[in-house]
């Protein structure tokens, strides 16, 4: 993971400075070791400094440290986010192991408590990257009383949201499906509850999550524009934990703790029931529907002994929901990991990874005449290894590979009764993925280091599967496919492959001060055929094959960063620059369902984005936050070679994700000691869309004349959300706290998308939907035990 | 099928709302707007020119001076005249219709300018087997409505058998004609607000065409029986007070009006929602032969089809009707006549 490359780096860059301060005689000796919380779990990302010299270093994934100090006697200083900063003298004499324990923070060290993670930034070469841990998390205004990643992930520089009731993102102008979204380790096809408005996360057993933006790591690939990597945490080691929480629709339940002195747990639950809600409205539709999802995590750990851990992590859920008498909705989740850490000597460690992630989809349709299921899912299969050595002076070397497999049942028509509709099965689209990348981490001097690595994917689209051939010159269409290729089972039918290189660079202008430089090109085999705005259960994924050719993206990237004295507060400046290859998007009123020639009704071209972030955090004080000022532009250009498949006559257009103009300011103030008052804003540019330039009749009705597509923009989005907390209160054994939000504080009706309606007796006109039209109080309670 | 299920929503449980936006209305402009159908059926075929307006403009704008003529390719050429409204019928009536088969293109000249369709075969038409009924609810606005109401009335649904062999595309129009009773001993004067009744008349007739945008296509269901295919809602209100004589046409049409009609369809049906697909632009298969890059909006819909009449008695409608209230000579309401049309 990047902290770990950050940790290697820093290490690095520790050693080398020692190597330059050396003096004469001086013998180094290797101190390392471990830090832990105070229930035993290892923590990553753990920063120390060693004095005299002022040396840092940040624990790896294994929460574990190793550097280079002449003899002598030192003061360690450990800290990390939640925990009190732990002090000890060490005396090197010899390489030495040792082992530091964290406790958590009390009350009255919370007003200095540092609410992000501090310091690194300008010493690693990593940018465009944003960290959030649980406590973080929770303090952000909630909507429907849950605290949500998804929606704290479109508070970050350079993010924006599809929209109110939709959990997809876009980074930097790319889509929906560009985003790599992973719950420990294994990827989600679809991160949402209820349409949007809860996400896969369960926030009182997440641990903490990381956006990477750009310069992303080698050890990273599969998606073009971001990873989010979200970590639950593992079972604590010292009792048994519980915690129930609820909120008006929803509840939770989770408890964890030892079986054994090896063996931790943890198991989660949760569940929503909006439709008592639901019945309480006026308007039929919304009375006769119904809704509801539940999930549950389950997490083991096991210590076979210092130098093995295996852990498991397992997900289910399943989300449902019915529209009056029609059509009833509901897909599953199911995720699993597992995972064997090694250390195989103090420098080198490595991890074995097997991934299932399988997510299913079924719509059903119950009118008399049109009965029918329609099955749907993509099932993925992966192996990964992944190795750290940091045993060379100045170099920290990550290297690995990963297979995966992907099967997607595209789609798959049951009728039933009375049913007039034809079984349909679309065939089984499957395909080989396997990678393997290299990235060092190197301190040239005090002032430079670099990271640069490789990586090479391989992807293999494997039959059974017919491909089309269509008349050459003709626009790709059903009516012009002159000849069908069949490909038996197994057989490989088209295999793209490329190398991605990856590399970043920091130069320390003074101790306050970095300048950092990133390229990286990403490659993608998978997409999401969706021809709506955000991620709907309807949608299909499409791997690549003879027609639909890989996305690449190219992205370079400058930053300047600053971190004050004592770290009070953080500033960074980013612009980037990025070209993107082979970009989809669809013909006039294309069919993606039940299609077999899906690739006729598809656009292909290419993009380019950029734009530049800044961000201003202030991390201590009674008043912490952040203000994040992006303005970012994203393009598409589709010139096929006729004209139904071209838009805009060829020249670039504004992409669906193009909203220059993106506001977030966070704040968190500590009102009394056990009372905190947050606040959200965000303002964003509408986005693009395609507007009618008249008025006709047809057929007795009036339409609205569309001609090109995204030439205007909709009404900028504004949002303000505030929250009080109350933190945590102690009863006996039992710890309470609570919180009381309004999302939308002053109800702005933001846009989510624009019509063309007429009314009799008016002109026809433009009308915008508002999905959350009002202000939307919720409350929320938690109790731990 | 499928399309159906789009324009649910659930956010609406979020106090969703809609609103009326400003557009920038500098781009607005003016495009000829063409409707044109030719069946196998003379009655069925007519040719319509309008002009599309700006979202300023509330006025409706006909093109009343036009050349307009279908050509086949066996050489015939038929003629349509302006009679009002934007409307064009062929001049000898009874005879302007396609055999199916035949290859058909529509010319159009305005001033100097010269439009053209591209040339359509005209499809076999597909017999309908059956005409079924279910009494349901629906939204509806009778024309002059600001709102939809929702209102009880008949699903009409139809039998057919899809060939096997060939790719079928179908599209619906309808024709009414029915009795209405009305109470003009009831007629409040407008001004006065007192009771003024007349004496005439209480029993008129109505014709009507009745449009429901409404195409399938067979790819899901070829070679089937097709049973209970949903073309049109009737409310029981005004339509099916008495007596209706209900005549359903089932247009075979071409891939090119399919797609033409289903834009227009997912145009109507766009609810704005998360599950809407975005807008598009609507390609009809008429240009200017001039000016190649003016758009012409509208189509050339040739299509071969069979019709299927049933006639509708109150009595055998098996909810509990209320009666049609207009109190008011029936004579006032558009298009009525008392005279009892032949056959009825």
């Amino acid at each position: 993971m990047p902290r770990n490359v950050v940790a290697l780096l820093l290490l690095l860059l520790i050693s080398s400075i020692n190597a330059w301060a050396q003096s004469a005689d001086g013998r180094q000796y290797k101190l390392s070791g471990t830090v832990r919380g105070a229930w035993g779990e290892r923590l990553e990302g753990a920063f120390l400094v060693i004095k005299p010299g002022d040396k840092g270093v940040v624990t790896d994934k294994q929460g574990r440290f190793s550097l280079l100090l002449e003899k002598g006697s030192y003061e360690i200083t450990c800290q990390y986010i939640g925990m009190a900063p732990l002090r000890e003298t060490v005396t090197v004499a010899g390489d030495k192991e040792i082992e530091l324990t964290l406790v958590r923070v009390n009350f009255k060290l919370k007003e200095v408590e540092i609410t992000s993670r501090p310091v690194t930034d300008i010493n690693s070469t990593q940018m465009g990257s944003s960290f959030i841990d649980q406590k973080m998390l929770t303090r952000m205004p909630k909507l429907l009383g849950e605290a949500d990643v998804m929606r704290s992930v479109s508070a970050l520089p350079g993010v924006v949201n599809a929209g109110e009731g939709t959990s997809g993102f876009f980074v930097r102008g790319g889509s929906a499906d560009q985003n790599l979204v992973l719950m420990d380790d294994a990827p989600l096809f679809n991160a949402n509850h209820l349409f949007g408005f809860y996400s896969v996360y369960n926030p009182d057993i997440l641990k903490s999550y990381e956006l990477h933006r750009s310069g992303i790591s080698a050890r990273y690939g599969g998606r073009i524009s971001s990873i989010l990597d979200v970590s639950l945490r593992d079972g604590n080691e010292e009792k048994m934990k519980y915690e129930i929480g609820l909120s008006p629709i929803s509840g939770k339940f989770s408890m964890d703790g030892p079986l054994s002195d090896k063996l931790t747990f943890l198991v989660a639950f949760r569940g929503a029931f909006p439709s008592y809600i639901m019945k309480l409205f006026p308007n039929r539709n919304i009375k006769n529907s119904s809704g509801h999802f539940y999930d549950g995590n389950l997490k083991f750990k096991y210590k076979l002994n210092a130098k093995n851990t295996v852990s498991f992590s397992g997900y289910h859920s399943a989300d449902g929901f019915k529209f009056p008498n029609d059509t009833t909705y509901q897909w599953k989740n199911t995720l699993g990991t597992l995972k064997w850490s090694h250390l195989f000597n103090n420098n080198f460690s490595g991890i074995a990874t097997l991934v299932k992630s399988h997510y299913s989809n079924k719509v059903e349709g119950i009118s008399i005449g049109e009965e029918f299921a329609l099955n749907s899912g993509i099932d993925l299969t992966q192996v990964k290894l992944d190795f750290g050595y940091f045993g060379l002076d100045n170099h920290a070397l990550d290297f690995g590979a990963d297979a995966t497999l992907y099967e997607i049942q595209p789609g798959q028509l049951v009728p039933y009764g009375s049913s007039s509709l034809n079984r349909r099965r679309l065939e089984s689209d499957k395909g080989y993925e396997s990678s393997v990348y290299i990235n060092d981490e190197m301190t040239l001097t005090d002032r430079l280091s670099m990271s640069v690595g490789l990586r090479f994917s391989r992807f293999a689209k494997i039959g059974p599967s017919d491909i089309y051939v269509y008349a050459e010159g003709m626009p790709r269409s059903d009516v012009n496919i002159i000849d069908t290729l069949s490909y038996g089972t197994g057989k490989v039918v088209q295999t793209y492959s490329g190398l991605e290189p990856r590399a970043s660079f920091k130069y320390s202008l003074n101790g306050n001060t970095s300048l950092k430089a990133g390229y990286s090109r990403t490659r993608q085999y998978i997409q999401l055929i969706s021809n709506t705005a955000a991620i709907t259960p309807v949608d299909v994924w499409k791997l690549s094959n003879n027609y639909i050719e890989p996305q690449v993206a190219d992205q370079l990237a400058l930053g300047y960063f600053y971190t004050s004295d004592e770290k009070w507060y953080d500033f960074s400046w980013e612009v980037y620059y990025k070209k993107l290859y082979n970009q989809i998007d669809y013909k006039d009123g294309a069919t993606l369902l039940l299609n077999p020639t899906l690739e006729s009704d598809l656009l292909f071209g290419d993009g380019n984005a950029y734009g530049s972030e800044w961000m201003l955090k202030k991390n201590q004080g009674r008043l912490t936050g952040w203000v994040s000022l992006t303005y970012s532009r994203s393009f598409r250009k589709i010139a096929g070679i006729t004209e139904a498949e071209t838009i805009n006559d060829g020249k670039a257009y504004p992409s669906n994700y193009d909203k220059p103009i993106n506001l977030n300011i966070f704040a968190d103030y500590h009102l009394w000691p056990k009372w905190k008052v947050t606040a959200n804003f965000t303002y964003t540019t509408g986005r693009p869309v395609t507007v009618a330039d008249s008025w006709y009749w047809y057929q007795g009705q009036i339409f609205a004349n569309y001609s090109g597509r995204n030439q205007e923009r909709m009404p900028d989005y504004h949002r303000l959300d505030v929250s009080l907390n109350r933190e945590i209160i102690k009863r006996g054994k039992a710890e309470y706290s609570g919180s009381f939000s309004v999302y939308n504080l002053y109800g702005r009706k933001n846009a989510y998308s624009m019509l063309y309606q007429h009314y009799y007796g008016e002109a026809p006109g433009a009308y915008k939907l508002a999905v959350i039209g009002a202000p939307i109080p919720s409350i929320n309670f938690n109790v731990k035990f | 099928m499928l399309r159906r299920l789009l324009p649910f929503f659930l956010l609406l449980l979020f106090t969703s709302c809609i609103d009326p936006v400003d557009t920038d209305l500098s781009t607005q402009r003016k495009h000829l707007v063409v409707e044109g159908y030719f069946t196998n059926e003379a009655s069925l075929n007519f040719v319509r020119l309008s002009y599309s307006q700006p979202h300023s403009s509330p006025y409706n704008e006909f093109e009343e001076r036009a050349i307009v003529t279908v050509i086949s390719n066996e050489g015939e050429l038929y003629q349509f005249f302006y009679d009002k409204a934007g409307y064009y019928y062929a001049s000898t009536f009874g005879e302007a219709k396609g055999v199916p088969g035949r290859t058909y293109t529509l010319n159009i000249t305005v001033g100097d300018q010269l439009y053209q369709s591209e040339s359509v075969v005209m499809r076999e038409p597909i017999a309908i087997d059956s005409i079924q009924f279910e009494v349901t609810e629906q939204t509806f606005a009778f024309p002059g409505e600001r709102e939809k109401q929702l209102l009880p009335g008949y699903n009409v649904l139809v039998d057919y058998k899809d060939p096997v062999e060939e790719k079928n595309f179908l599209r619906w129009s309808f024709a009414t004609q029915y009795e209405v009773r009305t109470q003009p001993q009831d007629y409040i004067h407008p001004f006065t607000g007192l009771p003024a009744p007349k004496d005439c008349c209480t029993q008129c007739f109505l014709e009507e065409n009745l449009e429901q945008l409404k195409v399938i296509d067979d790819r899901l269901t070829n070679g089937k029986n097709v049973l209970r295919q949903n073309v049109l809602f009737i409310p029981f209100e005004k339509y099916l007070g008495v007596k209706n004589k209900l005549t359903l046409y089932q247009h075979s049409i071409s891939e090119d009006a399919y797609n033409f009609f289903r834009i227009l369809e997912q145009q109507k049906l766009a609810t704005g929602t998360v599950f809407d697909p975005p807008p598009a632009e609507v390609k009809g298969n008429i240009t200017s032969v001039n000016n190649t890059s003016e758009q012409v909006i509208g189509f050339f819909d040739v299509s071969g089809v069979t019709s299927k009449q049933v006639t509708i008695l109150r009595n055998d409608i098996d909810y509990p009707v209320i009666p049609f209230r207009y109190p008011d000579d029936c004579r006032v309401m558009k298009n009525a006549t008392p005279i009892i049309p032949e056959g009825w």
